[in-house]
């Protein structure tokens, strides 16, 4: 990380890049600050841990034609940035990346639920959380189920942050097969459980980096797609049709669920869309910046001839 | 003051009309009266997060519209310092002329039972204003003086018609001193920010670069805007039904694209960052200007829950300095 900051300094001073996009500690440790600077003296400032909440690549938005940027970045959030290149949405020659060796990323949220005390102080100790220096959480109990079952990225990154990668091992996509098994019934029981809760705040939406529409389809008056209510099934068209918006571009990164003071599991949904790409298309998005975009080709061996 | 057991002062605030407590998360029916602040705020007693404020029900050719009047009585119990805080300031905007119909209603409908504060948690910066732990707010005050016990005295016209507050005891000297205790201690564990502001300067301050950069971590989600005590802005849609429609209201955020879309299709605040910022202006400067008193009562929730880390207080201080700093 020493060399990396020194690195970034130098690249600020000689106005290669035009600021550096990453995390500071914020006044509770569980979740650090996003923060941007263009001034080489806060670069020593900068942090990289499981405390980093959004994905990044979200703010990149702002910096439209203002320079390139350097920003910290885990490789399913690379993913995410090599979406927005293949949508023509960012140039790859905008941003230097900063590889970000990953370890898993924390709910902050699950972690105070599961801790059910102010959080003072956080240790990462080998897969556990050392919470105010007398409760131990492990990891794996406190991240989005994406994080369990995260695909490789072709690595294209400037610059790298040396250390293990440590992400939690690449599981089967069992808890989505065991989903699949229930009946429809069955299913809106479960999202009548964990998605009622939903208040509608939309931290899944403007943290995702995919959703960069500028008026969303729930904001929309005439027609109405979305009542703006809370009841189950205004919830429910909400994140169903935002799933439909996801399919070939969402790359699991967590960042929605991370985002989701409800604790509610949204990285299930979204493990589902990785898990059909998977089985039926051998896709896996953002997997590099040179792959067409998901929906936007067809192959002849494709199941279903309506297109043909 | 008098002294009760906390089993009975439920069950005797349970005959004035149903009775939600303080749990981790909101007011519930349910639970256990909870240790810490909750999540989110009472407001919703007040202003619900959805609502319907009147039906048109289509008979034929004929139309009838039903006024839909909240009446049921309830009992807010375990309110903090903080909460009651909140809704005073809410109140101020709903029942200046002209009042709100809907809300004064609730306001009747309700019994505010407040507790003086024993949990201040790390976000916490109440005493920064003209209030504190200790402050005794709402229709009724307690102190929680243990797992048992409540000290507690009525405020309010109503909080004194609500329960028979001769067949209690009067609380002893001992336990008042131990009232006073706690409530200094709880004081001494917060922290005070030094906010002197000259209101005036709203223009410079919202066109600053120090205010634009405070604000750089906030995605303008709606997140802190719902678990704000003192955040109230709403959107009035009228709903569809097989007969009817609803016109109903509902929870708006300033943080949203929407909300600041005008017909025209121009957005005044169509930037991010300005949206963020219009949240810490109307909470530090529209408001005091506007109602003689800040818009924000220091409750820390929207630390608590915000996803990316901002904390408001630093916009505070980074405000603070630059008050200090163009001004001497
Ligand atoms: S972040 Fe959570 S509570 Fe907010 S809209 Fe998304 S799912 Fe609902
Ligand atoms: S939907 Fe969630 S997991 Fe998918 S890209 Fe957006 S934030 Fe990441
Ligand atoms: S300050 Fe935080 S919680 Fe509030 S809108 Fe911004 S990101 Fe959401
Ligand atoms: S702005 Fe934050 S600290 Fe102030 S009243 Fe609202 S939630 Fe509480």
């Amino acid at each position: 990380m020493e060399k990396v900051k020194e690195e970034l300094k130098r690249l600020l001073q000689e106005g290669e890049i035009k600021g550096v996009l990453g995390f500071v500690p914020s006044s509770s440790p569980q979740k650090n600050r996003v923060f941007y600077t263009e001034n080489p003296d806060d670069v020593s400032r900068f942090t990289v841990s499981l405390f980093n909440t959004p994905n990044l690549t979200t703010y990149l938005f702002r910096f439209k034609d203002k320079g390139k940027i350097a920003l910290f970045l885990r490789p399913c959030e690379q993913r995410a940035l090599n979406v927005l290149i293949s949508e023509g949405k960012i140039k790859r020659e905008d941003v230097f990346v900063i590889g970000v060796p990953c370890q898993g990323a924390v709910d902050p949220f699950r972690l105070e639920e599961q801790v059910d005390a102010e959080i003072n102080s956080v240790e990462v100790k080998d897969d556990k959380i050392l919470v105010n220096n007398a409760i131990s959480v492990y990891i794996k109990e406190v991240m989005p189920y994406s994080c369990r079952v995260c695909e490789d990225v072709e690595e294209d990154v400037d610059i790298k942050i040396d250390g293990e990668d440590k992400r939690p091992s690449h599981e089967e996509y069992s808890k989505i097969e065991d989903f699949d098994k229930k009946t429809p019934s069955e299913k809106w029981a479960f999202f009548k459980e964990t998605f009622e809760r939903c208040t509608r705040c939309y931290a899944c939406r403007e943290v995702c980096p995919m959703c960069y529409c500028e008026q969303c389809f729930v904001d929309s008056y005439d027609p109405l797609w979305v009542e703006p209510g809370l009841s189950l099934q205004d919830i429910m068209s909400y994140h169903l049709i935002k799933m439909y918006h996801m399919a070939g571009r969402c790359t699991n990164c967590g960042a929605c669920e991370r985002a989701c003071p409800e604790n509610i599991p949204l990285s299930l949904l979204t493990s589902m869309l990785a898990h059909r790409l998977k089985r039926d298309f051998g896709y896996i998005s953002g997997k590099n910046g040179t792959q067409k975009v998901f929906l936007g080709e067809y192959h002849y061996e494709d199941k279903g001839d309506f297109i043909k | 003051m008098k002294k009760i057991k906390l089993k009975d002062f439920k069950k005797a605030l349970s005959k004035w009309g149903e009775v939600y407590i303080r749990t981790r998360d909101g007011f519930l029916k349910e639970g256990r009266l909870s240790s810490k602040k909750s999540k989110k705020s009472p407001k919703e007693f007040l202003l619900p997060r959805e609502e319907v404020l009147l039906a048109i029900h289509k008979k034929g050719a004929d139309t009838e519209v039903l006024e839909a009047h909240p009446s049921k009585k309830k009992v807010v119990m375990g309110a903090l310092p903080c909460d009651m805080k909140g809704l005073e300031l809410t109140t101020k905007n709903f029942l200046n002329s002209p009042e709100d119909p809907y809300y004064k209603k609730r306001v009747e409908n309700t019994l505010f039972v407040s507790e003086m504060c024993q949990y201040p948690s790390s976000s916490c910066f109440c005493t920064s204003f003209d209030y504190g732990p200790s402050s005794k707010m709402g229709d009724i005050t307690y102190f929680r003086l243990n797992d048992d016990n409540v000290l507690c005295e009525p405020i309010s016209e109503k909080g004194k018609k609500a329960l028979l507050w001769e067949q209690y005891p009067d609380a002893g000297e001992k336990d008042l001193e131990i009232m006073e205790k706690m409530l200094r201690e709880t004081a001494k564990r917060l922290q005070k920010l030094n906010i002197s502001y000259d209101f005036s300067r709203a223009r410079e301050v919202y066109a600053s670069s120090e205010l634009k950069d405070a604000v750089f971590s906030c995605l303008n989600c709606g997140a802190c805007t719902y678990v704000c005590p003192t955040c109230y802005c709403f959107d009035i849609r009228d709903i569809e039904r097989k007969d009817f429609v609803l016109r109903e209201r509902v929870w708006d955020s300033c943080m949203f694209f929407v909300y600041s879309l005008e017909a025209s299709g121009h957005n005044p605040r169509k930037n991010r960052s300005k949206r963020a910022e219009n949240r810490f202006m109307h909470k530090f400067f529209y408001q005091p200007l506007q109602y003689k008193e800040f818009g924000c009562t220091g409750c820390g929730r929207c630390v608590d829950v915000c996803p990316a880390g901002y904390d408001i207080r630093e916009t505070i201080r980074s405000i603070q300095s630059f008050m200090e700093g163009k001004n001497g």
